[in-house]
């Protein structure tokens, strides 16, 4: 109960500044709208279906280029993670590739994929990629030794290894790594309906910038954060059911 | 003879020292015996417990065995519990490669003390309870040879004294083949048949025990014994009775 009222002090506060300033026209209501004209603006956005299918393309698109960044990222991160041979083999290429900001390489992506759906999943994967691979190849290469050596003790296959101790043991840091890739994937998205598109959220955000309508934006912009906050909700605790080890104490 | 060693010699090099774990060692352990190894930190124990296990690799010299490839179990200093795993999955972690059934679970959840915790998560146990489980890890796996690498050094009195019946109690129902490495020399009497004392790398004492289980830590048979060790690891004048 605590937690509740320490967390929703400062979220008052804002709107409650932000209330005063807009009652007493601090800014132009062309600059800063007021909490009640950007809530009226989306329940209409809302009750014609705008927001919903702006929100709901952009959730889709989310969900696709992190789908593929998982396909790839995953099972690269183990084969380097478990093998030098391997990690020796791509590490150069993507050490370079961990360097160039997904949004640097989107003129190029846009050339190579055009501005339909194949670009905004290439940026998408881009962002996501590079925190779960690395989380992945940093859990399995830092599996602890000693319990490496019980493999050993146990005659274990390098297989056996793999699948009974080394992948369970690197999955808190996979499930850091799926966690920032979801919050990364839903940040290029905004970024890439900013650049080339004709649906979604960011696409929304910016067709209501050109057209003067800094409310929309507002409504946008809120849209973000509480679908973010809301799918990270759901992240851990989905993180909690897959780790209920974690997190308990014993009495020594 | 189950396990014979033959001029077994461990060194561990780099660019600028070499440093020799295990001076080259002959020595045998006959089948069913409960021996004890004792020395100072440092003294090479672990090294030889650890070149039995196959868990390094030695310099020089050979490990044999009578029958062609013993199962072997090694219990370490720390439990080393998988930490997502409860207790009795990790009792039955050496499932996993095959070969072994469930079966024999709850009566050796039920010998260690660890029925009602079966569903316990390592995080939530105690320390003389993570090693019960480690015990127990062990025992599942059904060795010939059981390793033990001073595995109640870091317990309290009272949780070492009833894991040591505990063991007992095992050694003397199946009969298994134990090395047992410890820095307590009371341990090392109470526990073993057979006490070897290992000074800077080599064996410099092979002492039989032949009194009768459960012994008296304050017995004058095991006083005089403790005595005779703890001399010779002060010393080199250790009278050594090898009775292979």
């Amino acid at each position: 109960m605590i937690r509740l009222r320490n967390n929703i002090i400062l979220p008052l506060a804002l709107l409650s500044a932000w209330l005063l300033v807009t009652k007493y026209e601090l800014f132009s209501p062309y600059l800063l709208p007021s909490p009640q004209r950007t809530f009226t603006v989306f329940w209409q956005l809302f009750l014609d279906g705008t927001l919903t299918r702006h929100l709901s393309i952009s959730l889709l698109r989310v969900l696709g280029g992190f789908f593929c960044s998982c396909l790839v990222a995953l099972p690269l991160g183990i084969l380097c993670g478990r093998s030098t041979r391997f990690h020796d083999f791509f590490w150069p290429v993507l050490e370079f590739l961990r360097h160039v900001p997904p949004l640097a390489a989107i003129p190029l992506i846009i050339l190579w994929f055009g501005i339909d759906e194949a670009s905004k999943l290439m940026i998408i994967f881009l962002a996501s990629f590079f925190p779960l691979f690395l989380n992945t190849y940093g859990g399995i290469k830092n599996c602890d030794t000693k319990l490496l050596e019980v493999g050993s003790s146990l005659h274990f296959t390098a297989w056996q290894t793999a699948r009974y101790i080394q992948l369970p043991a690197a999955v808190p840091s996979i499930l850091v790594g799926l966690q920032l890739a979801l919050g990364y994937s839903w940040r290029a998205l905004i970024g890439a309906e900013l650049i080339a598109a004709s649906s979604g959220i960011g696409y929304m955000i910016l067709d209501a910038e050109q057209m003067s309508r800094p409310d929309i934006v507002l409504v946008g912009i809120f849209c973000i954060g509480i679908l973010g906050t809301l799918i990270n909700r759901l992240f851990l605790k989905l993180t909690c059911k897959l780790l209920p080890w974690q997190g308990k104490a014993g009495d020594d | 003879m189950p396990i014979k060693i033959d001029a077994l010699t461990k060194v561990y090099s780099t660019a600028e020292i070499k440093v020799t774990a295990l001076a080259p060692t002959t020595l045998s352990f006959a089948d069913h015996s409960f021996t004890t190894i004792v020395g100072k930190s440092g003294c090479g124990k672990t090294t030889l417990l650890r070149l039995l296990a196959g868990l390094e690799e030695a310099t020089n010299g050979t490990v044999s065995f009578s029958t062609k490839k013993p199962e072997i179990g090694f219990v370490f200093q720390e439990p080393r519990l998988m930490p997502w795993l409860t207790v009795a999955e990790n009792i039955a972690f050496a499932i996993r490669k095959g070969g072994l059934s469930t079966e024999k679970l709850p009566q050796l959840l039920d010998i260690l003390g660890l029925s009602a915790f079966a569903r316990s998560y390592p995080s939530e146990l105690s320390g003389g309870m993570a090693q019960r489980t480690a015990l127990g890890r062990t025992l599942f796996q059904n060795p010939d040879i059981i390793l033990m690498d001073e595995p109640f050094g870091a317990l309290d009195y009272f949780t070492r004294k009833g894991l040591q019946e505990t063991l007992l109690d095992l050694f003397r129902l199946e009969r298994k083949t134990i090395i047992f490495v410890t820095h307590d020399v009371e341990e090392a009497i109470l526990l073993g048949e057979r006490v070897l004392i290992m000074q800077k790398g080599a064996i410099i004492g092979d002492i039989p025990v032949k009194l009768t289980y459960p012994r008296d830590p304050a017995a004058s048979e095991v006083l005089t014994l403790r005595r005779q060790i703890l001399e010779g690891l002060e010393s080199k004048n250790v009278k050594v009775v090898d009775e292979s």
